[in-house]
């Protein structure tokens, strides 16, 4: 579902993700980890379109995101970390005009079982200022959901959230990824990753410096054997983080 | 504590200045301070240019005049000042300052002390623009007078700012609380009726003879018997500022200082808890400047009483365009304040006002007053309303991730304000029509009726060139119009909003080159089959029709750049 092939991008003379070959299955939650500054944002930038990569090829379902931008983004859905909202438009106004702008089929039926899911309901007329940031989360993610996508990417989804948020959040993500949507979920939570993904990919200075099952990762570090993926993690990145 | 003030300051300017001069290396900013440096010298520095008004006056005129404009800015600071707190302290601040083991007057006198560096930094700046750059003995005399008037009005408006705290979280027991300061004041206002009941009618018959004689008459009341008394401590504030030798600022400047030492010691004095006021004026403030950097205007968040105006529910079924028009167009209509109509009101009726000499009926002078109404909303609306890309640039993360392509988005960014500001002019416009359809004073009807076609021609062309040219602008230049953490202040942004505003007019002149053009060999043409305002409306027409085609060419190039732009590169901050 998400084929990314040789990435690089570069910022000037500084190389923010370099080489950068993955992919994602239909019902895969594949972990993306690593240090600060080791181009995991630039990485899912680059996968949403946001940016342009200075090389590589991105696929979302097949369909180059290069050459035909429209039709990729609109089997993909991003939710970032800081949810960045229009202070003007209410929450249920926001899944409408997101649903325009996806086209997304049966959407006037979905908004209420999204809102009821989410538990934004009571706060279907409220705007963003009179949100809180859990909340404000959550509207995003509703709004990454409304076009059913086929490949979904979170940047630290938990940030925010109260115990009972995160434990839904893990349900929403593990469900989709159920329902047949490949999942790339940045996150500096080991134990999440470690619960709920499938695969992980970890990433060094724009660099990846292992990719696998944790069990896969272990067959090639023997001395790792028995660890957890915090040591394992601190132990392939050098202690950085 | 002054120490710690000490530091911050010195290690806030000098890594300040490290980033700007760093940022120079970048020529985008060097050009621009380049110009801002051009503008400085220019409207200040330049030999030969304006003087003053203060140094035209007579010396002993300076006094008084020095003396009046600070009655007036300490009257309309107590008046009009509604500040949410005595003290503006940034969102650092308070979470250093009020988390430290410090007593509230430790916490004063830092800030007190703070506030006079930058009051100090101000007036040195201040004198050294307004003397022309010029340096001599009266540079830092005059400079040290300023920050002491400078110094007294910031304790003032802090110190009454107490007051208004004191009392709003009182009520009456802040009065008791306050007795201090309200007996003085009170005392004062007494002190002030009692001298003035004399005086003010003299001064007032003196102005009504003339302006010469009543001033001479104002000056004489501040400078003999009670006046001169109640006067003492503006005179005392004033003459430093005056002081035209070190003997004479040595001689102004104890009565100054003890005038500044006395509020300090009232405002250091207080025991109002400031500290939740000041924490929730920091974080909007912080918010504010947050909008501003990214190139918005700052409207405060509705609070849960107020519902957001309801809208038609948007069609999840439709064109992008389109949703991105109802999206823009709720928010123009949910920020629209009562406030921004009176200022459009008021604006308008100084603008009939000046009509006010030529014998109009009721309904040609509602027409006249609808008709300056449609003009403002033309010409100032697409400056001042910013529901474009000007304001969603900021959103650009989010926009990009969405399957829309770039023209798409362009379209219906631009699209929303063309749309309303269209509909409110031209229904301004068609409004004074038919109110004076009945008019037989006016010209004909015919002639009137192309007069309207015209204007509503007319009115859609100029509001897509202005916003075109402003979102040009926005799309070729983002980090010097939505800025991010890294946004030029100081001289580089002067220069950048010169070589902006110089280029935006270069641009709508040559936009609209091509219309109007093609409206004056229209009108030519057809002024001998149609006649004189027909053919001015027909070439108007022409002429919209070619910023239409213009409009839709530049829509495509915008969106190529818009397809092409990098939040990261372009400046934007990122999520």
């Amino acid at each position: 579902m998400l084929q990314v092939r040789g990435l690089t991008r570069l910022y000037d003379q500084l190389v923010a993700v370099e080489d950068l070959s993955f992919s994602v299955a239909p019902g895969e939650v594949l972990g993306l980890v690593g240090p600060n500054g080791a181009g995991k944002t630039t990485t899912l930038r680059s996968l949403c379109g946001v940016i342009r990569p200075t090389r590589g090829t991105i696929e979302i379902g097949g369909v180059d995101l290069g050459r035909d931008p429209v039709r990729a983004k609109g089997q993909i859905a991003f939710m970032p970390d800081e949810p960045h909202l229009f202070d003007y438009l209410t929450v249920e106004e926001h899944l409408r005009f997101t649903a325009r702008l996806y086209k997304a089929a049966g959407a006037e039926a979905r908004i209420p079982a999204l809102l009821a899911e989410l538990e934004l309901s009571e706060k279907a007329s409220a705007l963003p200022t009179e949100l809180s940031r859990g909340m404000r989360q959550k509207l995003v993610i509703a709004c990454g959901l409304i076009h059913d996508p086929k490949a979904l990417v979170f940047d630290e989804p938990l940030t925010g959230l109260d115990p009972a948020g995160i434990r839904r959040m893990k349900q929403t993500i593990v469900d989709r990824a159920r329902q047949g949507a490949a999942v790339l979920l940045s996150s500096h939570l080991l134990h999440l990753v470690e619960e709920i993904c499938t695969r992980v990919l970890i990433l060094q200075r724009g660099r990846m410096v292992a990719i696998g099952t944790i069990p896969e990762i272990l067959a090639g570090r023997p001395d790792l054997q028995g660890k957890s993926l915090e040591d394992i993690f601190l132990d392939l990145t050098g202690g950085a983080g | 504590m002054i120490s710690a003030a000490l530091y911050l300051s010195r290690r806030s300017w000098a890594n300040s200045l490290r980033a700007r001069l760093l940022r120079l290396r970048q020529p985008k900013y060097m050009v621009a301070f380049s110009a801002g440096v051009f503008y400085l010298w220019v409207m200040f520095l330049r030999p030969g240019g304006a003087v003053s008004a203060l140094s035209l006056l007579a010396p002993e005129s300076r006094e008084t005049v020095a003396m009046v404009f600070l009655t007036g800015l300490l009257l309309a600071n107590w008046t009009f000042n509604t500040n949410e707190t005595p003290f503006p302290f940034t969102l650092a601040e308070t979470q250093f300052l009020f988390a430290a083991p410090l007593t509230r007057r430790q916490v004063l006198l830092f800030k007190i002390f703070r506030s006079q560096m930058a009051l100090l930094t101000s007036a040195v700046i201040t004198v050294f623009l307004f003397r022309r750059g010029t340096w001599s003995l009266a540079t830092p005399i005059q400079a040290l007078g300023l920050w002491l008037a400078y110094a007294v009005v910031n304790l003032n408006n802090a110190g009454m700012g107490l007051l208004r705290l004191s009392l709003a979280q009182h009520g009456v027991a802040g009065l008791r609380r306050r007795i201090g300061t309200l007996t003085v004041l009170a005392g004062l206002v007494g002190a002030i009726w009692w001298v003035g009941r004399a005086q003010v009618p003299v001064i007032g018959v003196a102005f009504g003879e003339s302006w010469r004689s009543g001033f001479a008459a104002l000056s004489q009341a501040l400078h003999t018997g009670g006046g001169a008394v109640l006067s003492w401590p503006l005179r005392a504030v004033v003459d430093p500022f005056l002081a035209r030798s070190p003997h004479e600022l040595v001689t102004a400047l104890p009565a100054g200082l003890l005038v500044f030492g006395l509020h300090v010691w009232w405002v250091v004095g207080s025991s109002i808890a400031f500290e939740e006021s000041a924490t929730d004026h920091a974080q909007r403030t912080a918010k504010r400047i947050a909008a501003l950097r990214a190139g918005r205007g700052w409207t405060e968040p509705r609070g849960s009483r107020s519902r957001p105006l309801t809208s038609a529910a948007l069609n999840p079924a439709g064109t992008a365009a389109g949703a991105i028009v109802w999206k823009n167009r709720l928010g123009i209509k949910r920020e629209f304040t009562v406030r921004s109509l009176v200022l459009v009101g008021v604006a308008t009726a100084f603008g009939v006002m000046s009509l006010r000499g030529q014998r109009l009926s009721t309904a040609e002078l509602l027409g006249a007053f609808l008709l300056f109404g449609a003009a403002m909303v033309t010409l100032l609306g697409p400056l001042a309303l910013r529901f474009d890309l000007r304001r969603d640039l900021e959103m650009l993360e989010v926009l990009k991730t969405y399957p829309v392509r770039g023209r798409t988005v362009v379209m219906g960014e631009i699209g929303a304000l063309l749309l309303v500001l269209t509909l409110v002019a031209g229904g301004l416009t068609t409004a004074a029509f038919l109110l004076t359809l009945p008019e037989h004073s006016l010209p004909p009807l015919g002639d009137r009726f192309a007069i309207l076609v015209t204007a509503l021609a007319g009115i859609p062309a100029v509001i897509a060139v202005f916003l075109l040219v402003q979102n040009t602008s926005v799309l070729l230049f983002p980090a010097w119009i939505t800025v991010g953490p890294q946004r030029a202040v100081g001289l580089e942004a002067t220069g950048q909003r010169l070589i902006l505003t110089i280029g935006s007019l270069l641009a709508l002149v040559v936009a609209l080159v091509p219309a109007a053009l093609l409206f004056v060999l229209v009108m030519v043409v057809t002024e001998a089959l149609v006649g004189g305002p027909w053919s001015v409306a027909l070439g108007a027409v022409a002429g919209a029709g070619a910023v239409g085609g213009e409009c839709w060419l530049a829509i495509q190039l915008l969106g190529g750049v818009y397809d092409r732009m990098d939040p990261a590169s372009a400046g934007i901050p990122s999520s």
